[in-house]
C-alpha cells in the first residue's frame, strides 16, 4: 500500500519535473507576447524580474514545488487570475462533453460490438466493420470540420461553435441547458464517432474470443436459445473490460479533447491549455500538467484495481 | 435489452429535435448593442492589459483625463480645464467635481495620482511605465486640492497629452491590495459610460449603462461583448444577427455590400504592412541590393490581390490619416522596374547564375530567409507572392512561419547582430507620430530598432520632434523625418490595409467611419 | 475483411507512393506556381484544374500529390524512429531482465503519464516547426507500445526449448538475441509499423493543422486543411478533399495492418 503511494509521488514529482524543463526550454516568453512600439522594452525585462524568470530554473521548479504543497498552483501570467480558479472554471464545460461522449460511445459500441462479434463475417458485421475502420482513419478535427460544413453551414441547423449564447444568462436553468445541449451537439458527435470505432472493434473481439469458448458450447448443448446465451453469457464477460477502459479513459475526460475544443471554441480545459501554450504561460501550464498527471496516473491505478476486482484470475 | 435500446434511440431523437428548435431568441432588444471582442480579454485593468479584447472592454468601464475624439484630436474628458505653463513644463490640471466611480465615491485628483504611481511602481506588471518617464526621469504628479493636479514634467515632451488619455483606476479600492493579482481585474469599477455587470469566461461580458455618468448619458441599456476568435463563425454571427458590428475580410466584401440588413463602413487606418531588413546582414549593408528589392516588387499588385484593392501602397512610416503626413509630399517614391532591379544588382556585383538563376557575388547566394507570424493569413500570402517577385530578378527568398511567441523572442533578442535576416510585419501606430522606439539608433538592440538602423540625422529629427510642441513645426520637421527614412529603405513600406466593417442597420448614432470613429463616442449610440 | 477490400487498399497505397515519386521527379505539376486563371478567389474544379486551386491560386491536385510526398514520407520516418527505439529497448529489457527491465518500464510508464498531445505540442512551439523535428516528436513520442510488445515477445522466446539449448552450447548473449529471438519480435513489430504509420500521419495533419508541423509554401495535407478554414463556404473542396486523402491513407495501412495481423496469427 505504502509503496504504491511512493511509487505514485515519485511518478508525479518525475512528470512535473521533465514538464518544467522542457516548457522552459521552449523559446519565448511571458512577458514578450506583443509587438506595439507603445510598449516600453524596460518594461518588460522588469515584469521578467517580478515573476522571477531570471533565476535558475531549479530554483524557480522548487519555488512551484513548495507553493503547490500549500495549496497555491500560483497565478496565471496573462490574466492574474489564480491557476485553480482558472482550471476549475474550465472544468464543467469538459466534463459535460466528456461525459456524454463517454456515455454515447458505450451505449452505441456495445450493442454494435455484441451483434458484430455474435454475427462475424456477416453482412451486419462487414458494414460495421468497415465504418469503424473509415471514422478511425478520418482526423478528430476533420470530422469536426466536415460536421461544421454539413450541418451548420449548409444546413443551419447548430450553431459553429461555442457554449452558451449570452442573452440566455437571464433565462431559466431548463432554458439554458438546452441551449447548452443545442451547442453540444455538434462536438460530441465529432468526439463520438470519431472515438466509437475502437471499442467496437474491442468488444467485437472480446465477443469472438468469448463464444468460441468451451462453456459457450456447453451451454448451447444444454439447450439455452441464442439470445438468452448472448445477454446472459456473451455480454455480460464481454463487458467487464470495458471497465478498464474507463479507468484509462480518465485523462482524456479531463484533459479536454484539445483539438476538438480548439475548432468549437468550447471554453474547456482543452482550450486553455492550446492557449497557455501559446502565452507561455507556464503557470497555467504546470497546475494543467499536474492535475492531468494526477489523473492518469490515479485512472491507471483504479484500472488496474478493477481488472483483478472482475478477474480474479489475474495476479499482480 | 432491445427495448431499452430503443428506448435510448428515441430520447437521442427527441433531443436532438428539441435543442434543434430550442434557437436563442432574437437579440434584437431595443436598448441592448451585440459586440464581438474577438477574444478572451486577459485583463480587466487599463494599465496592465495590453491585448485588444481587455482594451475594447476598459474603454467603455475606465475614463482617461483626456480621450481622442471622432476626428482624432485630443480633447479633455475627465478634465474640465487645464493649462501650461510657458516654459512647457508644468501642466495644471482642474478636474470635473461631479464624477462618480461606479460604486457611487467621489473622483478625486488623489485618483489620478494613485494611477500614476501605480504606473511607475516597478512592482507592478506593466508595460507603460516608459511613457511617463522622460530620459529615464519620471513625470511628477502633485496633488494641489481636490480636483486639481499638476505634472511636472523633466523635459518639454509633445506626445504627453495623448499619454493622458490612459485611464483612471480608483484609489479607494486598489491602495492596499497586489494590483497584479487583485480581483478587481475581473471585476472593474470605473468612470466610464458603461458598468461591469458579469463575465462569463470564454463566453461574453455583460456591461451594463452608467446612470450617473458625468457627461450626458448613454443612450444604450446594455452592451453584450461576446467572444468569438474565430472570424468565419464570427460573419455567421453578423449575417444571423446575432452580433451587430463585424470586420468583413476583404474577399467578402462584394457579398456583403448587398446585404440588406446591414451597412458597409469603410475607412482608412493608422496601420502599415512591411518588410524589414536586418542592417547587420552583408547582402542588404549595400543601399543598391536594397533599392533593388524595392524596384522588384509591385505593391499595386500586392494591393490589388491581397488587398483586392481596399488599401494603398505605403512609402513613408506614417499612414495619409495622420496629421503628420505631409501634404506636399517630398519622399522618394520606387515604382516597380524590375529592369532597374536588375541593373542596380549588377551594378553591386551580383552576377546571374543561369544555372540556378539565383544571382552570386564571391561565390555567395543571393539568398536569404523573410520570417514572419503565423495567423496573419495575409502577410503570409503577401510574402508568398514577394518571393515571386524577388525569384524574377534571381534573388532567392525563404519564407519561415513562426508562432508568435518564438518570433517575438527572435526580434526582441537582446543580441548584436540578431538571429534573423528579414521580417514581415505590421506597425499599428499611435495618435502621435513619435516613433522613437523604432527609428532612434539608442533603441538598438533593447528596443523597437531591431534592424540596427542609425542615422544621425535621422536621430535627431526625432528628438526634435518629440520635444516641440507646436504641431505646425511638428509636420515641418515629420516630413524631413519621413523622406530621410525613405531613402534609406531600412523597410520596405508594403501597405496601407482599409478596414472594413459591417453594422447591422438598427444600429443609430453612429460617427463617421475612422480609426477613431463609428462607436467613438458611444454615449451617441442607439438601436432602433 | 474481405481480399478484395485489402487488394484495394495495397494498390491504392502503392499508388500513394509511386504516384508522387514520378511526378515530382518528371516534374509533371508545379504545386507552388499561381495559376494564371486567377483573380483572387479560389477556382473550383474545372478542366484546367482538376480538383481547382486554393486561396493563392495554385492547382489542389498539384499540392496533393506534394502533399502525399510529404505526409508518407513523415509517417514513414517517424515510425522508422519509433520502432528502433521500441525495438531495441523491448529486446534489452525482455532479454536482460532484473533492474535494467525495471528501469526501461519505468521509463515507459512515465511516458505513458505524460500526456502525448500535450507534449508534442509543447516541444513543437519549443523548436521551430519544420519537417524534421515533426517526425522526431512523433518519433520519440510513440515507442512505447512497440517496447511492451517486443519485450512479450522476448519473454515468450526466451523460455522456448532451443534458446535454453543455445545457452547450453556457450552461444554468446548477444549473438542469441539477434539471431535467434530478434526474428521472433519482428512479425508483430512490422504490424505494428504499419498500424503506427497510420497514426503518426494523424498526428502530423493534426500537428500541421495547428500550424506547428510543416509549414508554407511546403504542402501537408494538414496545413492545406489550417489553409481551408476561412473559405469553408465559398470553396468546401478544399476543406474537403485532402481530409478524404488522409482518411483513405491512413485506412489503407489500418487495413494492410489488419491483413498482415490476422495473417500472423492464423501462423502461429
Amino acid at each position: 500500500m505504502i509503496k504504491s503511494i511512493l511509487s505514485f509521488i515519485t511518478m508525479l514529482l518525475l512528470i512535473t519535473m521533465v514538464s518544467f524543463g522542457i516548457m522552459r526550454m521552449a523559446p519565448g516568453d511571458p512577458t514578450q507576447q506583443f509587438l506595439s512600439p507603445k510598449m516600453g522594452a524596460e518594461d518588460m525585462v522588469q515584469i521578467r524580474k517580478n515573476y522571477g524568470l531570471d533565476d535558475p530554473l531549479p530554483v524557480q521548479y522548487i519555488k512551484w514545488l513548495k507553493n503547490v504543497m500549500q495549496g497555491n498552483l500560483g497565478y496565471s501570467y496573462s490574466t492574474g487570475k489564480p491557476v485553480l480558479t482558472a482550471i476549475v472554471e474550465r472544468l464543467p464545460a469538459t466534463l459535460i462533453l466528456s461525459i456524454t461522449s463517454l456515455s454515447c460511445i458505450i451505449l452505441i459500441a456495445c450493442p454494435l460490438g455484441l451483434f458484430s462479434g455474435a454475427n462475424p463475417n456477416k453482412p451486419f458485421d462487414y458494414t460495421v466493420t468497415l465504418l469503424s475502420l473509415i471514422t478511425m482513419a478520418m482526423p478528430a478535427f476533420w470530422i469536426g470540420l466536415m460536421l461544421i460544413l454539413l450541418f451548420s453551414l449548409k444546413f443551419d441547423l447548430f450553431p459553429t461553435s461555442g457554449y452558451l449564447d449570452p442573452l440566455m444568462s437571464g433565462e431559466p436553468l431548463w432554458r439554458q441547458w438546452l441551449d447548452i445541449a443545442h451547442h453540444l451537439i455538434l462536438p460530441l458527435a465529432t468526439t463520438v464517432i470519431g472515438g466509437v470505432a475502437g471499442l467496437i472493434r474491442f468488444n467485437r473481439f472480446n465477443v469472438i474470443t468469448i463464444i468460441a469458448q468451451d462453456y459457450i458450447k456447453a451451454a448451447r448443448a444444454r439447450g439455452l436459445g441464442e439470445g438468452r446465451i448472448l445477454l446472459k453469457h456473451a455480454f455480460k464477460n464481454a463487458s467487464l473490460p470495458i471497465v478498464t477502459i474507463l479507468g484509462l479513459s480518465l485523462p482524456d475526460l479531463i484533459g479536454g479533447s484539445l483539438v476538438i475544443e480548439y475548432i468549437f471554441s468550447w471554453p474547456g480545459m482543452g482550450q486553455l491549455g492550446i492557449a497557455a501554450v501559446f502565452q507561455r504561460d507556464y503557470p497555467i501550464l504546470m497546475g494543467t500538467v499536474l492535475i492531468t498527471s494526477i489523473l492518469i496516473l490515479t485512472g491507471n491505478r483504479l484500472a488496474d484495481m478493477a481488472y483483478r476486482w472482475v478477474d480474479p484470475r489475474i495476479q499482480s | 435489452m432491445k427495448f431499452n435500446r430503443f428506448l435510448v434511440l428515441i430520447l437521442s431523437v427527441a433531443t436532438l429535435f428539441v435543442s434543434a428548435c430550442s434557437k436563442s431568441p432574437n437579440s434584437t432588444a431595443s436598448d441592448t448593442l451585440n459586440l464581438n471582442i474577438g477574444g478572451e480579454p486577459t485583463i480587466l485593468n487599463p494599465i496592465l492589459a495590453t491585448d485588444a479584447p481587455s482594451s475594447e472592454i476598459n474603454g467603455l468601464v475606465f475614463s482617461g483625463l483626456f480621450r481622442i475624439n471622432t476626428d482624432m484630436s485630443i480633447v479633455p474628458d475627465l478634465v474640465a480645464t487645464y493649462s501650461i505653463s510657458t516654459d512647457g513644463l508644468t501642466y495644471t490640471f482642474k478636474l470635473r467635481d461631479n464624477v462618480k466611480w461606479h460604486d457611487g465615491q467621489p473622483f478625486t485628483a488623489d485618483d489620478v495620482k494613485f494611477t500614476f504611481d501605480k504606473i511607475l511602481d516597478p512592482k507592478t506588471n506593466t508595460v507603460r511605465r516608459s511613457n511617463y518617464l522622460l530620459n529615464g526621469k519620471p513625470i511628477q504628479f502633485t496633488v494641489v486640492d481636490t480636483h486639481i493636479i499638476t505634472a511636472t514634467l523633466p523635459e518639454s515632451n509633445a506626445p504627453f497629452l495623448s499619454n493622458l488619455c490612459m485611464s483612471i483606476i480608483p484609489k479607494h479600492i486598489l491602495e492596499n491590495q497586489d494590483i497584479n493579482t487583485a480581483t478587481f481585474n475581473r471585476q472593474p469599477i470605473g468612470t466610464g459610460p458603461f458598468k461591469f455587470q458579469k463575465w462569463d469566461t470564454g463566453q461574453f461580458i455583460i456591461l451594463v449603462k452608467n446612470d450617473t455618468y458625468y457627461l450626458k448619458g448613454p443612450k444604450l441599456g446594455r452592451i453584450i461583448a461576446k467572444i468569438i476568435p474565430d472570424t468565419k463563425t464570427a460573419l455567421v454571427a453578423l449575417e444571423k444577427q446575432e452580433i451587430d458590428s463585424g470586420k468583413i475580410p476583404f474577399k467578402d466584401i462584394e457579398k456583403y455590400q448587398n446585404n440588406t440588413k446591414l451597412n458597409v463602413h469603410e475607412f482608412e487606418d493608422l496601420n502599415y504592412t512591411f518588410m524589414a531588413f536586418n542592417l547587420k546582414n552583408p547582402i542588404f549593408k549595400d543601399i543598391k541590393v536594397r533599392q533593388a528589392i524595392a524596384h522588384a516588387i509591385d505593391k499595386k499588385g500586392l494591393t490589388d490581390k491581397i488587398l483586392k484593392g481596399h488599401g494603398s501602397p505605403a512609402h513613408i512610416p506614417a499612414a495619409p490619416i495622420s496629421w503628420s503626413y505631409p501634404n506636399n509630399p517630398t519622399f522618394p517614391i520606387f515604382e516597380y522596374n524590375p529592369t532597374q532591379s536588375a541593373r542596380l544588382l549588377d551594378q553591386a556585383g551580383w552576377q546571374l547564375n543561369p544555372a540556378t538563376k539565383i544571382r552570386e557575388k564571391n561565390g555567395k547566394q543571393l539568398s536569404f530567409t523573410l520570417i514572419t507570424n503565423q495567423g496573419n493569413q495575409d502577410r503570409e500570402r503577401s510574402a508568398q507572392i514577394i518571393q515571386q517577385y524577388l525569384s524574377a530578378i534571381g534573388i532567392q527568398m525563404n519564407i519561415q512561419l513562426m508562432e508568435w511567441s518564438s518570433f517575438v523572442k527572435r526580434i526582441n533578442s537582446p543580441t548584436d547582430p540578431k538571429p534573423f535576416d528579414a521580417v514581415m510585419l505590421g506597425w499599428s501606430l499611435d495618435i502621435d507620430p513619435d516613433d522613437t522606439s523604432i527609428w532612434h539608433s539608442k533603441e538598438y538592440p533593447k528596443g523597437f530598432n531591431f534592424i540596427a538602423y542609425n542615422n544621425l540625422q535621422v536621430d535627431t529629427l526625432l528628438d526634435q520632434g518629440r520635444k516641440t510642441i507646436d504641431q505646425n513645426k511638428r509636420k515641418i520637421i515629420y516630413s524631413k523625418l519621413y523622406t530621410q527614412i525613405a531613402s534609406d529603405i531600412p523597410y520596405i513600406f508594403l501597405y496601407y490595409p482599409n478596414v472594413i466593417t459591417g453594422i447591422n442597420k438598427r444600429v443609430k448614432g453612429l460617427s463617421p467611419a475612422g480609426p477613431a470613429g463609428l462607436f467613438n463616442p458611444i454615449e451617441n449610440v442607439y438601436i432602433q | 475483411m474481405t481480399m478484395s477490400l485489402t487488394k484495394i487498399a495495397y494498390i491504392f497505397l502503392a499508388g500513394m507512393i509511386i504516384i508522387p515519386i514520378i511526378v515530382s521527379v518528371l516534374n509533371l505539376t508545379n504545386p507552388t506556381s499561381f495559376s494564371p486563371l486567377f483573380t483572387g478567389d479560389p477556382i473550383c474544379p474545372c478542366s484546367e484544374h482538376w480538383l481547382g486551386t486554393d486561396d493563392l491560386g495554385r492547382d489542389l491536385l498539384a499540392r496533393c500529390i506534394d502533399g502525399a510526398k510529404i505526409s508518407l514520407a513523415v509517417g514513414a520516418i517517424s515510425v522508422s524512429i519509433s520502432v528502433g527505439i521500441g525495438l531495441i529497448l523491448g529486446l534489452i529489457s525482455g532479454f536482460y531482465g532484473g533492474i535494467i527491465d525495471s528501469l526501461i518500464m519505468r521509463f515507459v510508464d512515465l511516458f505513458l503519464a505524460i500526456p502525448t498531445l500535450f507534449l508534442i505540442l509543447i516541444i513543437q512551439v519549443m523548436l521551430t516547426p519544420s519537417i524534421f523535428n515533426v517526425m522526431a516528436v512523433i518519433g520519440l513520442t510513440s515507442w512505447m507500445g512497440v517496447t511492451r510488445l517486443v519485450r512479450a515477445e522476448v519473454l515468450t522466446a526466451k523460455q522456448r526449448p532451443f534458446i535454453t539449448a543455445a545457452k547450453a552450447r556457450g552461444i554468446s548473449n548477444t549473438t542469441i538475441l539477434f539471431k535467434h529471438i530478434l526474428p521472433h519480435t519482428l512479425n508483430p513489430v512490422i504490424v505494428a509499423a504499419v498500424l503506427g504509420m497510420g497514426s503518426a500521419i494523424l498526428i502530423e495533419s493534426t500537428l500541421s493543422f495547428l500550424g506547428l508541423g510543416v509549414q508554407p509554401p511546403n504542402a501537408s495535407w494538414g496545413n492545406m486543411l489550417q489553409g481551408s478554414l476561412a473559405y469553408m463556404t465559398d470553396a468546401p473542396w478544399m476543406t474537403i478533399i485532402p481530409g478524404i486523402l488522409i482518411t483513405m491513407t491512413v485506412l489503407s495501412l489500418n487495413i494492410i495492418g489488419d491483413h498482415l495481423r490476422n495473417a500472423i496469427f492464423k501462423n502461429s
